[in-house]
Parts: structure tokens; sequence; C-alpha cells
């Protein structure tokens, strides 16, 4: 148990820096939109690159789906948990096992018609590069998918650490 | 009241869309005894044209006004639309768009799960400048917001203008701060959506004849019975004659309009426009052999 | 839309994540109406594919570049040189550095990071009690949101359809306000109680000192000039800005004071796109929520309820305000814009209130919530750096929250502060 959890340890690794790669690419994108406009046009030359904004936009719609999907190894999505915090363990546990259960539910029925929104896609391409957009839509399935595998490594690791799963969470502070 | 329809667009509801189809719902609910109850919903309750699309082929939305450019990213063929230069101009658009080529496009529709109504507005979209464009030689190196889609970035470049990517909201202050010089627009929108208080020119280039299409989801289209189909079908041509003639009152205002702030409005000849403009239809149509063989239709029928 | 909205509450406070509970909520009532599900994931691309929303991690990735950078540390120095002559001279140089600081960073907890973990536990040396440090600390966060550039307000912008860069501009002076009226607070508060070291003021000394700091922090101090001339000139669009401000802050941090190695690149990149990753997929389900709110045309029906109430604006802003209030205590900014401001603000603007100030009045409001009990991320931060209890904090934050409740009525009931500055 102990190894698989190692090991989607390691993938979220990975994914946390593909992650900041997107993000990086995002703002490579924008940045070069600025560039263009501005530094390039003064010097007299003469591009265009409509390009950028959908660029900026696609890997951000990767960047949210994986980013979400690493953030549920460590409960990071934004909940109000002050209550469950509070009550006796042996009433806020089972609450919290409760919403994690429903969780990967909705994440399973996001996985499924995330699949369908994909095959759609296979008709939709981008105004500007022309790409297939399924290549976007897969983001949601693929998410929801590392989020069902998140959600259970947290589970796992709370049971087999025997610690109070209700403050998995606790960490350096989100802005 | 056995079939509801929600029909959706992301104009104004002073728009050409708003007209047509207020008008296709007083009409339907008239013919129809109320069989068939119509909601309107205006200004993008309903998403923005890329949903509404997904929407209107997945059965979520019954219907709505899109235009001709969004449907290119479902439909290849229809980029031929987005060619300079296609039509001499929006009379010759609305006669082979009415006529037989303009239903045979309509059915291209059913592959993606839309049913085509009818062709609506046409908006004759022309260059508003900072400077002066009197000739081609003055579109050089004019840094110009375009539509975003291959159709208008590949002709502008042709035209020798720089086409820079901008959002529409952010255009305003984008002219006004000299960030572009110039954008492409149609009389009733440089008038409603106030680029005649950040433009001195408006030069009658009409390269782009934007298309827009009263669209069903397949799915509702064909859950309807044969006399409610006549019935939807003629009401929404109805409807749309009616609006195209709104539609060009308010063109005819809109030019007015911009002439009455000031604004200097040319109307070049258009012959070296459309000249300098031909070498990107090759680009444009480069991967879309559907829409290669579209254009012949498109040129036979404008013979 | 009753079934609806308890629904929704009842997923919130089982800990449901916010983000997921908007998403279940929706499900019984879209069956109910028979709408395909696929519209989910025609909702949420929509919403996400936005070039507007793209400023949000780039303002948290550029925050962090500051806050590692060395940029943070060299306004922290220039504000202690400027102030400490006064009484409370190290707590006015944490409000005095918060606002700096919040004129190039997007967030509120990243200026309460940032600035208390090095003022605290100054200000512990010079004999301030903690809780009152920390409560300095956590309130003078705040605006880190409401002076310009500031999450919240991309978010707002992009739901309310309303210009960010407008919104920018409208944020400054009310900051500005809320900045002094803090400083004042902490003054007198520090004058009275005897808190701190008094240093005399002396010319000699003073002068130097100033430039010395601002020397050090020149090419610290360009960062707000180049953010805020971009959006005020016009030049760019706020996504632009953020961008531009993200590359400013990697040349400066990596390039000029190198405090940030290529190494450490990978893991700011990571955890600030996680970070905006939490956020955005809430943006995502919001608008799923609003789309069922729209299905059963709930904004038409509290509208008309509240309309029922007073036709009257200062009424509706009131009641607007007591309900923001009680949402921030328990409900985190972001997701709070998030879900309220597509219901809100068309309300607003049916009242006749301006969309650009009623975001302000949302923002200021929502800021406060960072700094109200039980959750509050401001509190959460200034009390881990300070490490006392929420408790011991309450006693001297009472007086700053009645300060910012005091601020949030005069941007609320002065249109004037948020809209002057705009044509
Ligand atoms: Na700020
Ligand atoms: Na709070």
């Amino acid at each position: 148990m102990r190894t698989v959890l190692a090991g989607v340890d390691k993938l979220n690794a990975v994914l946390a820096l593909v992650v900041g790669a997107l993000l990086a690419v995002t703002a490579g994108a924008v940045l070069y939109q600025v560039i263009v406009r501005f530094v390039l046009t003064a010097a007299g030359i003469n591009v265009s690159a409509p390009w950028t904004e959908e660029l900026a936009r696609y890997t951000l719609i990767w960047m949210v789906f994986l980013g979400a999907g690493v953030g549920c190894r460590r409960a990071q999505m934004i909940a109000l948990e002050f209550l469950v915090r509070r009550m006796p363990a042996r009433i806020g546990v089972p609450i919290r096992y409760g919403t994690i259960a429903l969780s990967i539910a909705f994440f399973g029925l996001l996985f499924w018609i995330g699949l369908p929104f994909v095959e759609l896609g296979r008709t939709e391409t981008s105004p500007v590069m022309n790409l297939e957009k399924s290549v976007v839509y897969w983001a949601l399935p693929v998410g929801a998918m590392l989020m069902i595998l998140n959600s259970i490594a947290l589970v796992v690791e709370c049971t087999l650490d025997k610690r109070d799963i209700r403050f998995a969470a606790d960490g350096p502070a989100a802005d | 009241q056995d079939y509801e329809m929600t029909l959706a667009h992301v104009l104004s509801d002073q728009s050409a869309y708003q007209v047509i189809l207020t008008r296709f719902e007083e009409l339907v609910e008239e013919r129809t005894d109320g069989r068939i109850a119509v909601e309107v919903q205006c200004c993008g309750q309903a998403g923005n044209e890329t949903r509404a699309i997904q929407a209107i082929r997945t059965g979520v939305l019954t219907g709505g006004f899109v235009g001709g450019s969004s449907l290119e990213n479902v439909v290849p063929a229809y980029r031929v639309l987005s060619l300079p230069y296609v039509f001499s101009g929006s009379d010759e658009a609305y006669e082979i768009l009415g006529g037989e080529t303009g239903r045979e496009m309509l059915d291209l529709l059913g592959e993606y799960g839309m049913y085509g109504l009818g062709w609506g507005a046409i908006f004759e979209r022309s260059v508003g400048s900072r400077t002066p464009v009197a000739s081609v030689e003055d579109m050089q190196g004019l840094k110009i917001r375009v539509l975003p889609t291959p159709g208008f970035v590949e002709a502008y470049k042709a035209m020798g203008t720089q086409p820079t990517p901008m959002a529409y909201g952010e255009l305003f202050m984008a002219l006004q701060n000299g960030v572009v010089d110039a954008l492409e627009i149609s009389p009733d929108a440089i008038v409603a959506d106030k680029f005649v208080e950040v433009v001195d020119h408006y030069t009658l280039t009409k390269a782009h004849q934007s298309t827009t299409v009263f669209v069903l989801s397949d799915a509702f289209w064909s859950g309807l019975p044969d006399d409610l189909k006549t019935i939807v079908q003629e009401a929404a041509l109805d409807a749309i004659a009616h609006g195209v003639e709104a539609h060009r009152e308010l063109n005819r205002a809109g030019l007015e309009q911009v002439r009455a702030m000031g604004i200097t409005v040319t109307e070049p000849d258009l012959a070296p426009f459309a000249e300098a403009a031909r070498p990107s239809w090759d680009v444009i149509l480069a991967d879309a052999p559907e829409a290669q063989a579209l254009l012949e239709t498109i040129q036979a029928a404008r013979q | 839309m009753g079934a609806l909205l308890l629904l929704l509450l009842v997923l919130f406070t089982a800990g449901v994540p916010i983000a997921l509970a908007l998403g279940i909520a929706p499900l019984p009532t879209l069956m109910d109406r028979n709408i395909p599900l696929i519209a989910i994931p025609q909702v949420i691309f929509e919403s996400l594919d936005s070039f507007a929303l793209m400023a949000l991690p780039l303002y948290v990735l550029a925050g962090r570049l500051m806050q590692f950078g060395g940029i943070a540390e060299r306004l922290v120095h220039l504000a202690v040189a400027l102030v400490s002559w006064m009484p409370g001279g190290l707590g006015a140089a944490v409000v005095l550095t918060s606002m700096m600081f919040a004129t190039i960073s997007g967030s509120s907890a990243a200026t309460a990071a940032a600035i208390g973990s090095m003022l605290i536990p100054e200000m512990e040396r010079q004999r301030y009690p903690r809780p009152f440090s920390a409560a300095t600390t956590a309130s003078s966060g705040e605006l880190g949101v409401i002076l310009p550039p500031s999450v919240p307000m991309v978010l707002y912008g992009v739901i309310a359809g309303v210009s960010i860069g407008d919104l920018f501009i409208a944020g400054f002076l009310p900051g500005l306000m809320i900045g002094l009226s803090l400083i004042l607070v902490v003054s007198l508060t520090a004058w009275a109680k005897g808190y701190g070291k008094r240093v005399p003021f002396s010319l000699g000394v003073w002068a130097p000192d100033v430039w010395r700091a601002l020397r050090r922090a020149a090419l610290s101090l360009m960062m707000p000039v180049i953010i805020l001339g971009g959006i005020f000139g016009g030049v760019f669009t706020a996504t632009e800005a953020a961008v531009v401000a993200v590359a400013y802050a990697l040349f400066l941090g990596v390039v000029v004071y190198r405090k940030i190695t290529v190494r450490d690149l990978p893991r700011i990149f990571a955890d600030a796109a996680v970070t905006s990753a939490v956020v955005m997929i809430i943006v995502a389900f919001a608008a799923m929520f609003a789309f069922s709110l729209n299905v059963i045309r709930a904004p038409q029906t509290i509208g008309a309820a509240l309309a029922s109430v007073s036709e009257n604006p200062l009424v509706f802003l009131l009641l607007v305000n007591l309900f923001l209030l009680v949402v921030g205590m328990f409900m985190e900014t972001f997701a709070a814009i998030i879900i309220l401001a597509p219901i809100l603000a068309p309300i607003a603007l049916s009242y006749g209130i301006d969309p650009v100030h009623f975001g302000l009045i949302m923002i200021v409001n929502l800021a406060i919530g960072m700094v109200t009990p039980p959750v509050g991320v401001n509190l959460f931060i200034a009390c881990g750096i300070a490490r006392i209890s929420m408790e011991e904090l309450m006693r001297p934050l009472a007086v700053f929250l009645a300060i910012l409740v005091l601020n949030l009525m005069v941007v609320t009931y002065v249109p004037g502060l948020s809209l002057g500055l705009l044509r």
C-alpha cells in the first residue's frame, strides 16, 4: 500500500511541475503578446500574434484541472471546514468521510460526462490555431480521474497513519 | 401547449436578432394557437456563441441566432463566408444566401446536430480608424483589431495591416490611447458601442459580409410533427424578412449618425482592396476542402 | 429555489469543497428540468475560457515572486525608515508597508504573510504586545485586495462584466483612506497604551535613513509605477499588467537581487499554479450554479423580493452590506465573490447603482471578512506568525474591525470616492 502511495506521490510531483510549466507557458504567451504590441511595433517590426491569447487560455484550462487534481492530494480544495473541525471526532470524522465519498462520486460523474464532451470537441476547431477542441476538453476527464485518484490516496494515507482526516489540509496557508 | 422553445442570442434586446426572434415568437404562438411556446433569451444569458452552439447541438438549448463566423469552427465549409470580398456587397450576399445555395448551406448543419431555419441579417464590416484610409496604401502597417479568426486575420494581413489581437471589451480604451489605430466593424455597432467617440474616419471597405444564422437543435426539429414544422419554417422566414428590413434601417441610421458625429465617411474604389486581399483566400481555405467546393458553388451563383 | 439553496447550504456546512458543492447542488434541478448533463462541461469550459481570468494566476505568481525575491523586504525597510519616529511607529510601518506591497500584490494573504513574517518579530523586540501586532498585520493585510491590483477585482470584473482596469482605479482612493485611518488607529493606540520604543524625531537621522532605504528600494518601487501607470494610462489590460509584473518581479528576484535561484522557479510556479487552480475551479462550478439559478429564474425572484422590501438604493446597500458581513465571517472571500457577484450585481444595477462602485463595496466588505472570525485567512496567518490563539487576538482586533466597518460605510455611501478617478 505504501509503495502505491509513493507511486501516486511521484506522479503528483511530476504533475506539479507540469502544472507550473503550464502557468509558465500562459505567462510566456501573454508576455509575447505585450512584447509584440509595444516593443516590436515600436521597432517597426510588423508581426501579428493572434495565437497568443488562444494558447494562453487553453494551457490555463489544463492548469486548472490538473492543478485542482493535484490539490486534492492534500485536501487543498477550499471548503468551509470550521464546523466539522469543531465537532467531536465520532461525528465529525464520519461526516468528513461522507463528503469525500460524495466528492468522489461527483468526480466520477464529471469523468463520465467529460467523455461525450470530448467527443463533441472532435467536431470543433479553435478559431485561430485551428486546433481540435477535444485537445482542450480532455482536461476534464483527465482532471476528474486525477481527483478521484488523489482523494483515494488521501483516505488511504490517513487510514494507514491513523490520522484524523479532518485536519489533513493543515499546512501552509493558501492565498 | 405541446412544445417549448428557448431561443438565445448574444446581442442586446435592441438588435436585429431580438427583432427577428420576438417576431418569430409572435408568429409561431399565433399560427399554432399556442401549441408551441417560445421564450427569447437575449444578451448572452445562455452563454457565448461557442457554448450556445454546443448547447444547440446537444439539445440543451432549442435554438437561437448565431454568427456564421462562430459556426465556422464547427462546420468547416462555412469558412468560405469569411473570405474577404467573396460577395460584392450585402445585396448580393442576401440574394445568394436567400436562394438555393443558401438552403444547401443550411442543410450542411444537419451533420452536426443542427437544423438551419434561415440566414438572418448581414453585418457589413468596414474600417473605422484614427488616420484616414483613402486607399489600400493607407492600410500599410495599420494596427487594427479584427475578429480573431483566420478569415479576418489573414485578409487584413494580406491588405498590409497589422492585425492586433484584443478583447472587444478592451478595444475602446485601446483606440483612445492609440494602442491600436483601427477596428473593423459594422455601421450600427460602431454607433451602439460608442466607437464613434474614438475614431475620426470610417472607410466603407466592406471586406466581410458577416452572416448570421437562425438555427435549431436537430433533436427538437426532428421531433416536431410535419404541420408544425411547416409553420415554424414559414414563421422563421417571415420574421427574418421583417428583421432584415429593420436591420437595413438601423444601418442607414448608423451611417447617418456616424456622419453627424463629424466622422469622415469615405467610399473608396474597392477593386484594389479586393485585389490586395485575394492572396489570403488560399491560406484561409488551406485545410478546408469542403469550403473550396462550396466556394465554387457560390461563384457559380454569382454569375 | 429554496430547495436548491438549502442543498447548497447543507453541502457547505458539511465541509464539501465549495467548488464541488456548487457543482452538486444544481444536479437535482437540472434533472428535474430534463436538461442534459452535458450542459455541465459546456458551462464550466465557457467560464474558464477567458482572457481576463488569466490575470488571477499571474497576480498570484507575481505575489510569490515579490515575496521571495527581496522586494517585500526592501519595502519594509523603506516604510520603517519613513514612519518609525511616530508613536507606534513600527505598527504604522506595518500598515504603510502593506499599502506599498498592496500596490504590487493582488492578494491580502500574501500581503499579510510577507509583511507579518518580517515585522511581527521586530515589533515583539520593541515590546509591542503580540496580539496587537497580529491584529495590525491582519487588518492592514486586507489592503492587498483593495488597492490595485487585486485578484478579487479580477474575479468580480470577469463575473459582472465590468472593466477590471476601472475597478483597479476605483480601489485607489478607498485603499488610501483605509490605510491612513489604520495608521491613525495604530498610532493613537500605541501612544495611549505606551506600546513600542519612542524615538525622538531628528531630521538629521531620518533623512539619510530614508534616502538609503529609498535607494535600496528604488527598483522595487518601479513595480507599482509600471503596473499602475500601465493600467491608469490604459496602455495595458489587467492581464497584460499582471504578466509585466511577473516578468519584472522575476528580473528583480533572479537577476538583480539574486534572492531567487533558477532552481527555485519550478516550485514557485507550481505553488502559484495549484493555489490558482483551486480558486479557478470554484469559478468554473459557480458558473454551473449560476446556470441552474438562471434556469429557475432565481435572480429575478430575489431581485423582486428585495425590491418589495425597499425601493431605496441606500436601504438596499445597507442590507447587502449586513448580508455580506455575515457571509464574510464564514466564507472565503474569493468563493463569496464568485457565488454572489452574479446574483447581486444585476440587482444592484436595477437599483441604479454603478457596477464599478458596487464591485468596490463588495470587495471592501468581503475583505473585512478576511479579518473576521471564525474564518478569516489573514487572522490565521497573523496568529500563526505571532504564535497566539484566535481568542487572544480578539480584544485588540475589535478596534480595527470597528474602523474597517466605518470605512466600509464611507465607501458605500460616498460613491465619488470610488468613481472620482474614473472619467
Ligand atoms: Na493590491
Ligand atoms: Na471571516
